[in-house]
């Protein structure tokens, strides 16, 4: 385990949820963290095996998302948030990656929020996080959290981006989920939350079971897909959770592998979608 | 004489009659297997003490253990120990790999004699632990203190001990070969009654070849097994309609693949003995065959843009066109019975004028097989499938068979793991 532990954080979120009384403003306040993480090849290796990445020179951006994410949770844990962050939903993530990052390069991350912005069933909160190497910006990222049924006075107005309709296709891949995947992806991304370690947790925060990480579904589908563009645009978008263990299908819905492309996690007996994600090409 | 390029034949095989799964063989190691189909084949053409050019193997389900398994399996023979022996894998088309390259070998001079095999047990398979397991024991053996130790052992829970069996599942797409196959069935529209005559005519056919005989010199018992126990003599289309559905139950069409129609998990092995034109006479062997020439075909089944197992359908019009051969040139079609339906999807994509238009680079489509040339001696339904060991089956019997009948020219087909496919012609000599 090569990264920060975040159970302090979490910790520290859990006491936030509980009614001490409201220190909080209806403001986010005006921070931002950045510091400088070398990628060792040894963890990045311990998320790729769990990912189903091949181990490359190239970092696979859902590793940059889970170096970013310590700096994230931080912000987000701020008291001033005036947003409960335990009850926080990751709903969407927008990777745009400028350049490869490689195993050894030093990354300089700048983490901040954005938000609040209103949305339909509730309220949104950003995290903008972009990356450099040597000066040269190879990502930024939009990871968009909802905070369900609360409603700030404050919100700023965002044109959500409507979810398509979806129809399931048929499944050229199954994923069988074990229940230890919350633990694998935990050990390798350092995310603790105990809703995909503890099935009581996940009971009381309202899941019938455990629930796999998103960002593990997330970037499993990348690493399936496994893009040869040197610079493109990673969306998702999280619908329903796995539940854990699970067998859930993927497949290549547009375009194919190795290039731009849409594709979707979903569940095999109600065509649901779990994850809806693209990869497509950067404009400039 | 024969031209260079054309100096080796296939002069024989020998293989232990194949036992389903974790019946008589459970207990048979692939090596034990492999060693004893040598041994068979040695008894056959005294070849006791021989120094046999090069022995080529391989088995698809193999413990590490088993790095150097066909050299080892020479080891444990009555070959002479100074004999050479490589392993080689290509899934389900081993066997017949094999063959092609120790056949190329002693075309190219290298070698005057070889030993091509093959053997799977998939009684005897290993059994790997989870990869969380896997993770963790390698933390363990390179943690260099007692607290380190303590703490990575630590994070051992129960459900990581569960052991994790060989499956035939695509690693890329986590689908069993069998989903794989219904998914493709479903495209063609193949029928369950199409598949249901096609697996009877199997076991109809397989039984006939061992009741006359034939197998008595392509066979030697094993652990008190004396014919193939998948073999079910009496199977008619009527008694394998009777059967419930395996795989595609997932799909939207009616699911239509059986343990019938589908080659079960079995156990065996074998070899196929060549060698040049001059080291056959020298010996006294009369050559049956001969492999005048293979092609290898792989197709991008990872998202479905073609089915798993249907990469012969591409590899025989190109086989066909470089001999310049049509359907009509052969006598015998060996395609081996993956599932029913792999056969039947490989015939109706040669039937299909689009298929071999748009897919396969043909002018027009390459043409129907008449069934009673196809797998005249049975084939996987009946046999059974120890992966590596069907490609050696079907040469030893195709090339046997044009000797005995006087026919002329077989199309062998094997399909395998991977979207890949191996397919060869054998001509009489």
């Amino acid at each position: 385990m090569a990264k920060d532990s975040m159970l302090p954080i979490y910790g520290k979120a859990l006491l936030k949820a509980l009614p001490l009384g409201g220190r909080t403003g209806p403001d986010l306040p005006k921070r931002s963290l950045d510091r400088s993480v070398p990628i060792e090849a040894e963890a990045y290796a311990g998320f790729t095996s769990v990912v189903g990445a091949g181990l490359g020179n190239i970092v696979h951006p859902g590793y940059l998302h889970v170096l970013g994410f310590p700096l994230s949770m931080q912000l987000l844990s701020d008291p001033e948030v005036p947003l409960p962050m335990m009850g926080l939903v990751h709903v969407a993530n927008r990777v745009d990656v400028l350049g490869p990052v490689h195993i050894g390069d030093s990354v300089d991350m700048h983490v901040e929020l954005a938000g609040p912005f209103q949305h339909p069933s509730g309220t949104t909160i950003e995290v903008l996080v972009t990356m450099k190497v040597d000066g040269e910006p190879k990502l930024s990222e939009t990871s968009t959290y909802l905070a369900k049924g609360k409603k700030l006075p404050n919100a700023e107005p965002k044109v959500q981006l409507e979810r398509e309709d979806f129809v399931a296709p048929r499944h050229t891949a199954l994923w069988r989920l074990d229940p230890i995947i919350g633990q694998r992806y935990a050990r390798a991304s350092g995310d603790y939350n105990p809703i995909h370690l503890n099935g009581l947790a996940a009971k009381g925060f309202g899941f019938p079971r455990l629930i796999a990480h998103g960002m593990y579904g997330a970037s499993r589908a990348l690493s399936a897909v496994d893009t040869r563009l040197e610079s493109y645009r990673w969306d998702v978008s999280f619908a329903k959770p796995v539940l854990l263990p699970s067998t859930v299908g993927f497949a290549i819905t547009e375009g194919q592998r190795h290039e731009a492309a849409k594709f979707a996690v979903f569940d095999l007996k109600s065509g649901k979608p779990h994850i809806l994600s693209e990869v497509s090409e950067l404009r400039e | 004489m024969s031209t260079p390029n054309q100096r080796a034949v296939i002069l024989g095989g020998n293989r232990i009659p194949f036992a389903r799964s974790n019946k008589q063989y459970s207990k048979a190691s692939n090596l034990d297997m492999l060693t004893s189909t040598l041994d068979g084949l040695v008894a056959r053409f005294g070849l006791a003490g021989e120094n046999i050019g090069e022995v080529a193997g391989g088995a698809v389900l193999k413990h590490s253990k088993d790095f150097n398994l066909t050299r080892e399996a020479v080891l444990g023979s009555a070959l002479s120990p100074t004999t050479p022996a490589f392993d080689l894998g290509q899934a389900c088309a081993t066997g017949l790999e094999a063959v092609v390259s120790l056949n190329n070998k002693i075309n190219a001079g290298q070698l005057e004699s070889a030993i091509a095999s093959g053997v799977d047990s998939t009684s005897d398979a290993p059994i790997a632990v989870s990869d969380s397991l896997r993770e963790i024991l390698l933390d363990l053996s390179r943690a260099k203190t007692l607290a380190q130790r303590a703490k990575i052992a630590a994070q051992i829970r129960p459900a990581h001990l569960a052991p994790q069996a060989p499956s035939t599942g695509e690693p890329r797409t986590g689908l069993s070969m069998g989903e794989h196959q219904a998914i493709t069935t479903a495209e063609w529209q193949i029928t369950r009654a199409a598949q249901d005559e096609l697996a009877a005519a199997s076991h109809r056919n397989l039984a006939a070849a061992w009741d006359e005989g034939f197998f008595d010199d392509l066979t030697t018992p094993y652990l008190g097994v004396s014919r193939d126990t998948n073999l079910r003599p009496d199977s008619t289309p009527e008694t394998m309609a009777k059967l419930s559905p395996v795989f595609g139950k997932k799909l939207s069409s009616a699911a239509t693949m059986t343990a019938g129609n589908s080659t079960p998990l079995t156990d065996g092995a074998s070899s196929v003995l060549l060698g040049s034109e001059d080291w056959a006479a020298e010996h006294g062997y009369t050559p049956l065959a001969r492999l005048v020439d293979a092609e290898a075909a792989a197709v991008d089944f990872v998202d479905g843009a073609e089915g798993l197992l249907m990469a012969p359908a591409y590899a025989v019009p190109r086989l066909l066109a470089r001999n310049g051969l049509t359907f009509d040139d052969f006598d015998v079609f060996e395609i081996h019975e993956a599932f029913a339906s792999t056969v039947l999807c490989h015939m109706a994509a040669w039937e299909s004028e689009e298929f071999c238009r748009e897919k396969a680079g043909l002018d027009k489509a390459l043409g129907s097989i008449d069934r009673s040339k196809l797998n005249p001696l049975g084939s996987s339904l009946a046999a059974g499938h120890p992966f590596a060991a069907t490609g050696g089956r079907i040469i030893a019997s195709t090339a046997k068979h044009l000797k005995l009948t006087g026919k002329k020219r077989s199309l062998v087909s094997i399909c395998a793991a991977g979207g890949q496919g191996l397919t060869a012609i054998v001509e009489a000599v």
